[in-house]
């Protein structure tokens, strides 16, 4: 007698069936999964499919090399980590196995400390600073990527956390550019200083 | 040079994911990391130390407000 699974009740057959009707089983096992699909997606594809995520401990830097690709136009990148210092996050674009490393990147940020709010701008700097002086206690952070993969300049942006001690809370909106229009198949995050250890996870973005 | 020193007697590790062959690798940070390390450190200071000086003058700034009169709400409120 044929069974179903438990949570979308795709059809099977039992070893007792004939291994003549394993063709038709098949074919319902399959409908039952296009359908199943069809009714979740609505036709479409996932917006967004997580690509990797690293779990470095005491990390002094961690690499995604090779992920950027025509598959996926934008990437978002998430970091869930304490450092063993109060100390910046820096992301860099790599190819070729190579990190830029060169003063192509800008940065435009906004700094609101209680009631107090300042900007600034740098516009030849070696790295898009995740996390400014991140703090040793646990910190979460959301960073966009903009056509890395395309041969035109990538964009960030990020809303950050910055604190120094894990209460004095600083909103940090954060946007930023690689200026060359140079095609970028991987990124480096590394410490200033001490190491990270925590998750960082990788996103691709489907337009 | 005294960071490098001090990162190399702790042996800084990079994790590395390459999506192309589908692989983790963890080894200890080679001399062109521990470089840019420097380099990203030598921002993060100088960045860090412009954003202390601003904050530094909005404060003398609201000081010289506050001897000309204002009230601390007349100051929020700018």
């Amino acid at each position: 007698m044929a069974g179903q699974t438990t949570n979308y009740l795709f059809d099977y057959p039992t070893s007792t069936d004939y291994v003549k009707d394993g063709a038709t089983a098949i074919q319902t096992l399959a409908d039952d999964v296009d359908a199943a699909m069809f009714s979740a997606l609505k036709g479409k594809k996932a917006g967004m499919v997580l690509l990797q995520t690293q779990t470095p401990t005491a990390a002094g830097s961690v690499t995604f090399d090779n992920v950027f690709s025509a598959t996926y136009r934008h990437y978002s990148l998430i970091l869930d980590c304490t450092t063993t210092a109060s100390t910046a996050i820096a992301l860099q674009l790599r190819t070729s196995g190579l990190s830029t490393i060169a003063t192509n990147y800008a940065n435009q940020r906004l700094v609101a400390g209680g009631t107090s709010v300042s900007a600034a701008r740098n516009t030849t700097v070696a790295s898009f600073t995740m996390l400014g002086t991140l703090s040793t206690t646990a910190t979460s952070v959301r960073t966009n990527i903009y056509s890395p993969f395309l041969a035109q300049a990538t964009q960030f942006d990020q809303n950050g956390i910055w604190t120094s001690d894990g209460t004095q809370i600083e909103y940090v909106p954060y946007v930023g550019a690689h200026t060359l229009a140079t095609s970028y198949a991987g990124i480096i995050l590394t410490t200033g200083s001490g190491t990270m250890t925590g998750s960082v996870s990788l996103y691709g973005w489907n337009i | 040079m005294e960071h490098l020193m001090a990162t190399k007697s702790e042996k800084s590790f990079t994790f590395i994911y390459d999506a192309e062959t589908d692989e983790f690798i963890e080894r200890e940070m080679n001399t062109e990391e521990l470089e840019n390390q420097k380099l990203i450190l030598d921002e993060s200071i100088a960045e860090k130390a412009f954003y202390e000086n601003q904050k530094n003058n909005r404060a003398s700034a609201l000081a010289k407000l506050a001897d000309l009169g204002l009230t601390a709400e007349e100051i929020a409120a700018l």
